[in-house]
């Protein structure tokens, strides 16, 4: 039997993937040897596990540049940060004013939010899929607004939003900022102290290069979103109330230890390595972009080359489906990539592909030239 | 024949302030270990911190600079051994 080619993985947007082993090792080593239960008993593996989960906490505060780790909170993604922070902000009455690109993990909590009374405002984005600051100013301007909500970077386009300028006019407002990092994390240099955003919701397996099942809420201090969760929390047992104080207000239960090992793992080598990282991706993304949308019938989705991306490279073509593109890449070429919506049907509508959806090449860590070479040479035999 | 040996034992708001102070205590040459909190400091759940006592006030200042919520400190007299 032929040999099976080795998997060339482009879908690092959903997931990134393979994990650098210190992530695996250290996952190891917090399932065999702290394997108590974090913060609820002072014996030895149980305080194991409790630090285990504040040095992930301590390196993902470096990373991500968070000065007081209590106001980094653990969850189980990205998708329970931005239900948390949405659902204990916003109130039957308040009015959101929200970019027109939206992944779901934002457009569904908004929309059950409205089938309780919130009110839910959409501001426009572009062809490329950029959003319009004047636009969003002009909506928060108009009424009396709790919160902005709006994506740090796009899944489909890879257009980076400007979130800074966005939380700007939030404050002038007196609005919230609430911004979706699931694309931005790890793959933008990122200084939440000094981004602005009241609440910043990261996945920790996409460009952090952690494990599924765990992610990153920050909250700026003097935000109290209400925490959308009761329980056990390690202390203060015989009071009925949940306590009060950060990060254990929105932590209740037992902490995912064996992820926060893994993630904080991979926070500790982004330290080290994030920048090289962040480089080698633009560099190949950038020559994808390129080589992609010289193919005949190929259009990529997006700000155009030189523009600030994430690693992200949509394309369409007029003669193959996406879904018939990504099935001939993985069987034929081994090349790993993700056809349809993406779970964000407002940003392909935006850029005019709601009906067709897309082929979106998710560039990553550990990919090299030779690998965006062969799916290069690969995408112009399918699309011929 | 017991040992009888004074501590002073500091206890937390969270779980969070109680790893928080490990490391602070830690970081200033100090003796802590996490203990589970003792009846005495009015909860009977989480981790306190213990130090020897004659270093108590060095242990509360640099509990303080590091910016960590106690709940509340008492004195024991420790017959555990440990």
């Amino acid at each position: 039997m032929p040999e099976e080619p080795r998997i060339l993985y482009f879908d690092h947007a959903a997931t990134s993937w393979p994990k650098p082993p210190e992530v695996i090792s250290a996952m190891t080593i917090a399932m065999a040897d702290a394997g108590g239960n974090p913060g609820r008993s002072a014996h030895r593996l149980a305080l194991a596990a409790a630090r285990t989960i504040a040095g992930a906490r301590s390196h993902l505060c470096t990373l991500l540049g968070v000065a007081d780790d209590r106001n980094l909170i653990l969850t189980p993604g990205c998708t329970a940060a931005l239900n948390l922070v949405l659902k204990g902000t916003l109130v039957p009455g308040d009015r959101v004013v929200v970019s027109g690109v939206e992944h779901n993990a934002v457009v569904r909590p908004l929309h059950a939010l409205a089938a309780i009374g919130v009110e839910v405002v959409v501001a426009s984005a572009d062809e490329q899929g950029r959003i319009d600051s004047d636009d969003v100013e002009r909506l928060v301007a108009q009424a009396p607004t709790r919160a902005v909500v709006c994506q740090h970077a796009s899944n489909v386009t890879g257009a980076v939003q400007p979130v800074g300028d966005l939380a700007d006019i939030a404050h002038e407002h007196g609005a919230v900022m609430i911004v979706d990092g699931a694309q931005g994390a790890g793959h933008l240099a990122l200084d939440l102290g000094a981004l602005g955003a009241d609440a910043y919701a990261c996945s920790g397996h996409k460009g952090l290069l952690g494990p599924q099942g765990i992610g990153v809420l920050y909250l700026a201090p003097g935000f109290e979103p209400v925490e959308l969760t009761q329980g056990g929390s390690g202390g203060n047992s015989g009071s009925l109330a949940q306590p009060s104080e950060r990060p254990d207000r929105y932590e209740a239960g037992t902490g995912n230890t064996p992820g926060a090992a893994g993630l904080g793992a991979a926070a500790a080598f982004l330290i080290a390595n994030g920048a090289d990282i962040r480089a080698t991706e633009q560099r190949l993304a950038l020559r994808l972009h390129e080589a992609l949308a010289a193919i005949p019938g190929v259009r990529v989705l997006g700000p155009p080359p030189g523009e600030e991306r994430v690693p992200v490279v949509s394309v369409v073509s007029d003669r193959r489906t996406p879904d018939e593109i990504a099935f001939s890449l993985d069987r034929r070429f081994g090349i790993a990539v993700r056809a349809g919506l993406h779970c964000s049907p407002w940003a392909h509508d935006a850029v005019g592909t709601l009906d067709s959806g897309a082929v979106r090449f998710g560039v990553g860590y550990g990919l090299g030239d030779d690998d965006v070479e062969r799916a290069i040479a690969a995408m112009a035999e399918v699309c011929a | 024949m017991s040992l009888r040996r004074p501590f002073t034992v500091f206890g937390f708001e969270t779980t969070h302030d109680a790893l928080r102070a490990e490391r602070a205590l830690e970081d200033a040459g100090l003796a802590a270990v996490l203990i589970p909190t003792p009846k005495a400091l009015g909860t009977l759940c989480g981790l306190a911190a213990r130090v020897p006592r004659d270093v108590a006030d060095e242990a509360g200042r640099t509990l303080e600079a590091a910016d960590v919520r106690v709940s509340g400190s008492v004195e024991i007299e420790d017959q555990t051994g440990a």
